[in-house]
């Protein structure tokens, strides 16, 4: 008698493959009958699997039109199928995917808004870390606080993009959206302050300010380094505007 | 395995189902807030574990203010009990910590599988009625029961077809379950429904022959039929609208034979307007309490 394990082999064979014929027990009077009632926990599969992603990529799958989307999700679902039972926590490479479709290149921007979105649903469900406020720097002695470094807040992302792939996400929240300057550099702080999620702009100097302290380094190195870069950065205004947006979560002395 | 005690606090925290027999609701992220401003009569809520996993944010936070105001049923879809490759340890615990922080008065999964080497397919599967199932399912009921810590409800599967290499009925296989594990069930009313249809076999006998003691919580839901082969229709279990009438006469066919039991009402796509929830609530709540009199009186007399 066919073992569980050789039918689930089977099953789990002519899931992934529709052209594969359903697993030889299924009872049936004929095959086509087997077929179709086969094809059923197929469609169920497919429909679920489909839905997720487009819960994950709502604005991707405005950008792309419905049917662009369900087809590539289709062929992205077969090669990348879920390995766990958590859906928030798959499609992660669907953005890569996407871009590398046929005639995909002329909109070079979407694995960037693809990356949006899949931050924005990490945030979402990311640890409730308290957020360090700029008040606090008061409480620090100035030589303390420039060897002091930050802990990232959970939720706080920062994506930085050849494109202004954060106007044009807002711009998708707007049932009459104005048309966006794609071709606009633009860095996404992504924060969650409590339970609804922030997105903001930041300057060039704000990111490349926050990408130094989420590696670790004091305040002094950070600025050094941003100082190097641009003379005429200014540390104490990039400092409180990063606290203010809900950036960090712990200083470290 | 389990045993069955009476009396002591150990088996009371270990009970089947601790919910209030009323009608409950699915709990919907676009209803936190409805929930909250008008805390509106509901017996109780349920949620997918799946979906509560996360390290934090709206979701759980939500879920614990709720859970503040109502009885909450907590019910696993992910857990893969019917698979041939054992639990998945690390999916195991992370539902257990889910259910010691916030202790469920109930907590259910599904006779069926969704994984196979790594791979999720997101859908409840079917397993053939045999002794090497029926094995292999007790094994990992106990093995989840011991890790949670209390006892669980196995709910019944909506079929679309039949294995040969089966050689008992599901509702042998799931009586046989219940004894060896001291599991409850949760009843899907609109499963039954469906797979006696799809399988062709009366669903009042099915129910009858299944151990209706266990039954800790019934489910209710919408279905579609599928008529592409006009002299075979087949349902689908979508939980995407109301629920049929057909299953409806099934739901108070059944609580004359089991008694009055929590029943949730499951709509998990298009779902609709709070005050359409509300109303498939009032029907559940209506014929429980229909029932509940009746009981009463006979308890009486």
């Amino acid at each position: 008698m066919l073992t569980l394990d050789s039918f689930q082999h089977d099953a789990a064979l002519a899931l992934n493959d529709p052209t594969r014929q359903s697993p030889q027990n299924i009872a049936g009077r004929t095959i086509e009958g087997s077929s179709r009632r086969f094809n059923i926990y197929r469609n169920n599969r497919a429909g679920s699997l489909l839905e997720s992603l487009q819960g994950t990529y709502p604005v991707l799958h405005k950008l792309l039109g419905d049917d662009f989307f369900r087809t590539a999700a289709r062929q992205y679902i077969d090669e990348s199928p879920p390995s766990g039972p958590v859906l928030s926590e798959y499609g992660e490479r669907f953005g890569d995917f996407i871009q590398r479709l046929p005639g995909v290149s002329k909109y070079p921007y979407l694995n960037d808004v693809a990356k949006l979105e899949w931050q924005r649903l990490q945030s979402y469900h990311a640890a409730d870390d308290a957020v360090l406020f700029p008040a606090v720097l008061q409480t620090i002695e100035p030589s303390t606080l420039l060897a002091s470094r930050f802990t990232p807040h959970s939720a706080a992302h920062l994506i930085e993009s050849r494109w202004a792939i954060g106007s044009l996400w807002s711009s998708t929240q707007e049932p009459d959206g104005s048309q966006v300057n794609l071709s606009q550099a633009e860095n996404v702080l992504i924060t969650r302050p409590q339970f609804d999620l922030q997105l903001q702009l930041v300057s060039s100097d704000g990111a490349m300010f926050m990408r130094q302290l989420c590696n670790g380094v004091t305040i002094e190195q950070a600025a050094t380094h941003c100082l190097s870069v641009n003379a005429n950065f200014d540390t104490g205004t990039h400092l409180q505007g990063l606290m203010g947006m809900g950036a960090f979560s712990q200083i470290i002395h | 395995m389990l045993s069955q005690q009476n009396g002591d606090k150990s088996s009371q925290d270990r009970s089947r189902s601790w919910l209030p027999v009323r009608g409950g609701l699915c709990l919907k992220p676009q209803h936190y807030h409805d929930i909250l401003e008008t805390l509106p009569d509901v017996g109780w809520f349920e949620v997918h574990a799946e979906n509560y996993l996360g390290d934090g944010g709206a979701p759980l936070h939500y879920l614990e203010k709720i859970r503040e105001h109502y009885p909450l049923s907590v019910h696993g879809v992910g857990l893969s009990i019917g698979s041939s490759q054992g639990l998945d340890e690390h999916h195991l615990s992370r539902v257990a910590n889910m259910v010691q922080r916030f202790e469920p008065e109930s907590f259910s999964e599904h006779l069926a599988w969704s994984t196979h080497d790594n791979q999720f397919y997101s859908d409840l599967l079917p397993v053939p009625y045999n002794r090497e199932v029926e094995d292999l399912v007790c094994q990992h009921i106990d093995q989840l029961q011991e890790r949670i810590g209390r006892q669980m409800l196995l709910e019944n599967p909506s079929n679309y077809l039949m294995m040969d290499n089966s050689t008992q009925e599901e509702a042998q296989m799931l009586s046989n379950i219940v004894q060896r594990t001291g599991c409850g069930l949760l009843l899907d009313v609109n499963n039954v429904h469906i797979s006696a249809h799809n399988c062709d076999y009366d669903a009042l006998d099915y129910i009858s022959s299944l151990p209706l003691h266990a039954v800790g919580e019934i489910h209710l839901a919408g279905h579609a039929t599928d008529t592409a082969v006009a002299s075979e229709p087949l349902l689908i279990d979508t939980h995407d609208r109301q629920v049929a009438d057909s299953v409806w006469a099934l739901y108070e066919a059944t609580l004359t034979k089991a008694g009055a039991k929590p029943t949730l009402i499951e709509w998990d796509a298009s779902v609709p307007k709070w005050s359409v929830f509300l109303s498939e609530l009032q029907q559940a709540d209506t014929i429980l309490q229909s029932k509940q009199v009746l009981e009463n009186r006979v308890d009486a007399g």
